[in-house]
């Protein structure tokens, strides 16, 4: 697990983005937007790279400074802005994947950076339409759909037992 | 064990412990993505989390706006049509919209940015100027396709009915 560079960026537009195409319709984006940007520090997103074989197999961003938990705002956590393997990891698109565990493998660090930052291992993540099955077989407790996130299904992580 | 002892990534270095969770991950069979729906857009989204971020945000915003005025007309089983026709043309027709409605959806943005994560909520105001932007954005054409979803799905709805009464005899 490597923080995130360019290459990986190349790796996703060179080797992963047909593969999505193929399976994915584009989704319409609104480049002014980010253009517009409104003044938000970019200090709390950590953004990093699973490797393997030389390729990047996995892609995860974390954002550190701004959610609390939604069991118990008195806390905060490491909230897992986007998670995503290889398309070529992917059952829904080869059967058999080529790697296996690159979820389990990104779901973990993000749970270590937790325990870093002093969050004691507390994470969220809105899992993504189908995704939600992975999170519950993590024993990650579901808190249900949430309005003010296209209505993903909200996962949380609690501190780690000890 | 002490909490700062404990790393969460010796857990792949346990065979046994990484066999048992992939083979759990098999037999859920799914995938674990997570976050909004990048996809294609991903690399974009990590190369610049903050402008993209808010995108997403701002997309939600208008998206809970337009279902709360689809939830006001009372479509019953054409609800879910109409949400889905229109989330469709109001993303494409917002894709460059002129500057005032930028400015708008804008300002919208930060009010919300400005209030702690998961605190804010839409007010009767912001409902207002978001409906006011669908009725600058969508086109006649578009409110004729959204209607006719809606019509295309009751229809499918009272013909299931009749067919299903008539296994029945």
């Amino acid at each position: 697990m490597v923080d995130l560079a360019q290459q990986h960026l190349d790796d996703f537009d060179t080797h992963w983005r047909p593969l999505l195409q193929q399976v994915e319709a584009e989704d319409t984006f609104w480049d002014w937007v980010v253009k517009k940007r409104i003044s938000i520090s970019s200090e709390n997103f950590e953004s990093y790279a699973l490797e393997y074989e030389g390729m990047t197999q996995g892609l995860m961003t974390l954002e550190t400074q701004w959610h609390r938990s939604q069991v118990d705002r008195s806390h905060w956590i490491v909230y897992v802005e986007a998670l995503a393997s290889a398309p070529w990891n992917r059952r829904a698109i080869q059967q058999p994947p080529r790697l296996r565990g690159v979820g389990i493998a990104l779901l973990l660090f993000a749970r270590q950076r937790s325990l870093e930052l002093g969050f004691e291992g507390r994470i969220g993540l809105h899992a993504l339409p189908g995704a939600e099955r992975f999170y519950e077989g993590r024993n990650m407790p579901s808190y249900g759909p949430d309005p003010d996130k296209e209505n993903l299904t909200y996962f949380e992580y609690g501190p780690r037992n000890r | 064990m002490a909490q700062n002892e404990f790393n969460f990534m010796d857990l792949l270095k346990d065979d046994a412990w990484f066999q048992e969770a992939v083979c759990l991950e098999e037999s859920v069979d799914c995938d674990a993505l997570a976050g909004l729906s990048w996809g294609t857009h991903l690399g974009t989204f990590m190369a610049d989390p903050t402008g993209v971020s808010q995108f997403a945000q701002l997309r939600s915003v208008v998206m809970q706006g337009w279902k709360q005025l689809v939830a006001e007309w009372n479509l019953g089983i054409g609800t879910e049509a109409a949400e889905t026709k229109g989330q469709e043309l109001i993303m494409k027709r917002l894709r460059q919209p002129v500057a005032e409605v930028q400015e708008t959806l804008t300002a919208l943005l930060a009010a919300k940015l400005s209030q702690p994560q998961g605190q804010w909520r839409m007010t009767e105001a912001d409902h207002v100027e978001i409906r006011s932007i669908f009725r600058q954005v969508l086109t006649h054409e578009d409110w004729e396709a959204i209607a006719a979803s809606v019509r295309d799905c009751i229809y499918a709805q009272v013909l299931q009915q009749d067919l299903t009464t008539a296994d029945r005899h």
